[in-house]
């Protein structure tokens, strides 16, 4: 229940805190994980829905947007956490990246750095479940508000994003391993699906309390109120 | 010229140095902390300090101060527990103040509540000698908590002591890093007719209306500041040339010769301090704004009272430091909210609606700027489950304020204006005024050039009349001492702000008491019509500040004991009217909406007679709504939008009636 309450106020925060960041709003956030928006994002993942017919830019188009994913998710994550951890906890993660960075062996490194994302992860889902943390919210001055509705934002289009993926991975994958022309593909394709299934998983952990209020069901929306042009009358 | 330019801002960044070299400035911090309860010459300004949550910082308050003590002494150096003859030039009181600390709870479906306990300290540094206060500080912090009923007042009481420790270090912190206290010492090079002309101005530290003092404690006053020379009289006393005086200071170079200007909350709400409001106002103004704001104590008298009988600093505060020249006035009032159902029975959207308005004034009530701005906040909740309705009154409160701020900050432009008299006999003088600057009723002060630019203020004149573009001024009072006539040569000096105000007709806005003549009411209507007009171009003067200045600041505040302001002049009433009727509230399935017919009306009225008015209509219709939605909610749906609506078709009536000729 707690946790709900933090999502609620990450996701307000991101309607709240500016014109700018209102515009993605948790009503766009509804449409866009429920598929009813024919917005960028919709169009982006799901560019060619013919299963059968796969061609090499959507694999092309897959991975990219995988990697997007990727990208957002633990950009976001960190930034998330960076808003709200402790200077501690902040030093702790830099000092962490740091050390990670310095590693020469580029799978070792890799390695490293992959369990940093985790650990950022972890340690966000227990930060998000602390009492603290709204307080922390709640002194916030705009700027870094904005900054946390933004990241809070980039986090669920990252989330998304792998969401519709993970469905179109199966049909993909199997569409790719049927065409000889694309099978050069398949390697980088089936690391692209193995990120975003892990992602997901980890990061639903995260969001569970966002994703299932937006998940939830569509709030119908109201129309918003309207007047006539004004005209000169000569009696009150 | 770019030499002479380099060489001053070289000089703007070395100042403070030179002067505050070998200076230790002692900070003296008051033993006590006070409790921001309204002092008696506020009246109708509410408390923010709840009683029970009062009792419980009271009840330990030997605990408290002593925690305070041991706080600041952690975080300043160059303590001093006693202000005598010997340091009392060196040294700035420090105090402590509780602004705000109430309580709210949330009950919830399990049986336990959340607590809420929001605190608000404020710290002040002030000059113990002039009673002026030079910067002060706000920290909040909310304490939330979740306990069974039973345990509640004990935990209240854990947490209340927790929090003030907490909030404390948290602002002596802040404050300890922004404290860069320095010593302007100016010596008198010249008098003249009763002026000392000092050898530092703005760019050391030195601006209008500052008081310096002499090692005997004797005050001068500056009347005006250049960049390199400064314009003083004495307090009682005379002035001599060599004496030198000194102020300590901790307003920023870039400051000091901006127009100085006091925020006033004239309209305070329940949900933040008027201090934070006012502070968290001058914060976003930032150092891009082209006025500085004077932080504002109006419980200062107890703190002087309690360093005059705990220490032995043998002078009693004059009281004579002046007010700014401008004040910005504040209204931010309570957050309008409703709760509409949805589709989805478990859940609804909570809507939290501000509206704040901001202008800045002259003393004698011009108004030269005006603003208003509104936030709107929607929450999801889910079932029952949301974000604490204070958290969000604050929330929306604090954004209007940020929203208000950053247009004063980007729009507002002070221009320096110099204007020559052109002919002068018996107190009556005539200047071209071909900018339309002038206002007539305004004060203005004719300087002499003594010496090349070299300014002293002489007189102060009233504008009297405006032919064309020649304006008549009539002398007043002489500033001080025994300055020659102002006579033909002499010079005016004023800041013009933004485009003047349209034509010479002096509005003033008039409430009507009849103004609701339909069905409907909306609630501070005349508070919208007044923002609406003062931002339609009129020149408009606002005949309250004089009230509210004398009520709001008060004596208590280390500003002049006995502050009088002039009454706002005008020359015609300016009211609004309104009628508003519900013409119907279809529904389409289970979304329906309310259609009003809504009129506006201003009026210009010479005395009773209606020299000039404007009426508008049209039919609005209030966003959708599921029909089940209570009819206390409904109600404040169609308050808010309402308010809203009027707000666009009053500025629209006011346009059209200031474009009818």
């Amino acid at each position: 229940m707690k946790k709900a309450k933090i999502a609620a106020t990450l996701l307000a925060l991101s309607m709240a805190t500016s014109h700018q960041v209102y515009a993605f709003g948790l009503g766009d956030l509804t449409k866009a994980v429920t598929g009813a928006s024919t917005g960028d994002l919709a169009k982006a993942v799901t560019g060619s829905s013919a299963s059968s017919n796969v061609s090499g830019n959507d694999v092309d188009a897959f991975i990219q947007t995988a990697r997007q994913a990727d990208q957002l998710i633990n950009q976001s994550a960190r930034l998330i956490y960076l808003a709200l951890a402790s200077q501690e906890e902040k030093a702790k993660h830099e000092a962490a990246i740091q050390a990670a960075n310095e590693i020469s062996d580029v799978s070792e490194k890799k390695a490293k750095l992959d369990q940093i994302n985790a650990d950022t992860a972890t340690a966000l889902q227990k930060t998000l479940n602390n009492q603290e943390t709204v307080k922390t919210i709640n002194q916030m001055n705009a700027a870094q508000r904005k900054n946390l509705a933004a990241s809070a934002f980039n986090f669920m289009l990252g989330l998304m994003k792998d969401k519709e993926l993970a469905q179109r991975s199966t049909s993909l994958v199997s569409g790719v391993s049927s065409n000889p022309m694309l099978a050069p593909k398949l390697v980088n394709l089936k690391e692209a699906v193995g990120s975003v299934s892990g992602q997901v998983t980890n990061g639903v952990k995260i969001a569970d309390g966002l994703i299932s209020l937006a998940k939830a069901g569509n709030i119908k929306i109201m129309p918003a109120s309207t007047s006539e042009k004004p005209m000169v009358v000569t009696e009150l | 010229m770019r030499k002479k330019l380099l060489a001053s801002a070289l000089f703007l960044a070395l100042a403070p140095m030179f002067s505050s070299a070998g200076e230790t400035i002692h900070v003296y911090p008051v033993p006590g902390i006070f409790f921001d309860e309204g002092a008696e010459n506020q009246k109708g300004v509410a408390s923010k300090i709840s009683p029970e949550i009062g009792k419980i910082l009271k009840a330990n308050i030997r605990q408290n101060v002593s925690y305070t003590g041991q706080a600041i002494s952690k975080s300043f150096s160059n303590l001093t527990q006693q202000i005598d003859a010997k340091n009392r030039y060196r040294t700035l009181a420090v105090s402590v103040q509780v602004t705000r600390a109430s309580r709210f709870e949330v009950n919830k479906k399990d049986g336990t509540r959340d607590i809420y306990l929001p605190l608000t300290l404020s710290l002040y540094f002030s000059n113990p000698m002039t009673g002026e206060v030079l910067q002060s500080f706000n920290q909040t912090r909310v304490t939330t908590f979740t306990s069974t009923p039973d345990t509640i007042a004990a935990k209240i009481a854990q947490y209340t002591q927790q929090g003030f420790e907490r909030t404390l270090d948290e602002l002596l912190t802040h404050a300890a890093s922004q404290f860069k206290p320095y010593v302007v010492e100016a010596a008198v090079k010249d008098t003249w007719k009763g002026y000392g002309i000092l050898d530092k101005g703005y760019a050391a530290g030195i601006g209008k209306d500052d008081i310096l003092l002499d090692a005997d404690g004797n005050e001068i006053k500056i009347e005006h500041a250049g960049q390199d020379y400064a314009v003083a009289t004495p307090i009682g006393g005379k002035i001599s040339s060599g004496n030198r005086y000194a102020r300590t200071s901790m307003m920023k170079l870039s400051d000091v010769k901006k127009p100085r200007v006091l925020v006033v909350v004239s309209d305070g709400n329940a949900n933040l301090p008027d201090a934070v409001m006012s502070q968290l106002f001058a914060d976003q103004l930032g150092a891009d704004a082209q006025f500085a704001v004077l932080p504002l104590n109006t419980n200062y008298g107890k703190v002087q009272s309690a360093i005059d009988s705990n220490t032995q600093i043998g002078s009693a505060v004059s009281g004579q430091r002046e007010l700014p020249d401008y004040f910005i006035r504040l209204v931010v009032p309570d957050v309008v909210e409703y709760e509409k159902p949805t589709n989805l029975a478990y859940k609804t959207q909570r809507h939290y609606k501000s509206w704040a308005f901001a202008e800045l004034l002259a003393k004698n009530g011009q108004v030269l700027f005006a603003r208003h701005a509104d936030e709107d906040l929607q929450d999801i909740v889910t079932n029952g489950i949301g974000i604490a309705a204070a958290d969000r009154r604050e929330v929306v409160l604090k954004n209007v304020l940020v929203e208000l701020a950053d247009k004063f900050a980007k729009e507002v432009k002070f221009k320096p204006t110099t204007l020559e008299i052109t002919d002068a006999e018996s107190g009556q003088l005539w200047v071209n005024d071909t900018a339309q600057v002038l206002q007539s009723g305004q004060a203005v002060r004719i300087y002499r050039e003594i010496s090349k630019d070299v300014l002293v203020p002489t007189w102060e004149a009233r504008v009297e009349t405006r032919e064309g573009s020649r304006i008549a001024l009539r002398t007043q009072l002489e500033i001080a001492g025994s300055p020659p006539a102002p006579t033909r040569g002499d010079k005016i000096l004023i800041d013009q702000i933004n485009s003047p105000a349209g034509g010479a007709m002096r509005l003033a806005y008039c409430p009507n008491p009849k103004n609701q003549v339909g069905s409907q009411f909306v609630p501070r209507y005349d508070e919208l019509a007044y923002a609406v007009a003062t931002q339609a171009g009129f020149n408009m003067v606002n005949r309250s500040l004089k009230g509210v200045v004398e009520r709001r600041v008060g004596s208590a505040s280390g500003f002049r004991t006995n502050i009088k302001l002039p009454e706002a002049a005008f020359d015609q009433c300016l009211e609004s009217l309104y009628r508003i009727d519900r013409v119907d509230s279809p529904c389409e399935g289970d979304a329906c909406h309310t259609r009003y017919k809504v009129k506006t009306a201003f009026r210009q009225k010479q005395g009773e007679t209606v020299s000039k008015q404007m009426i508008l209509e049209h039919t609005f219709k209030t966003s959708g709504y599921q029909q089940n939605i209570d009819s206390t909610q409904l109600g404040q749906l169609q308050h808010a939008e309402l308010y809203k609506d009027a707000d666009e078709l009053l500025t629209q009536t006011a346009k059209n009636l200031f474009q009818t000729k």
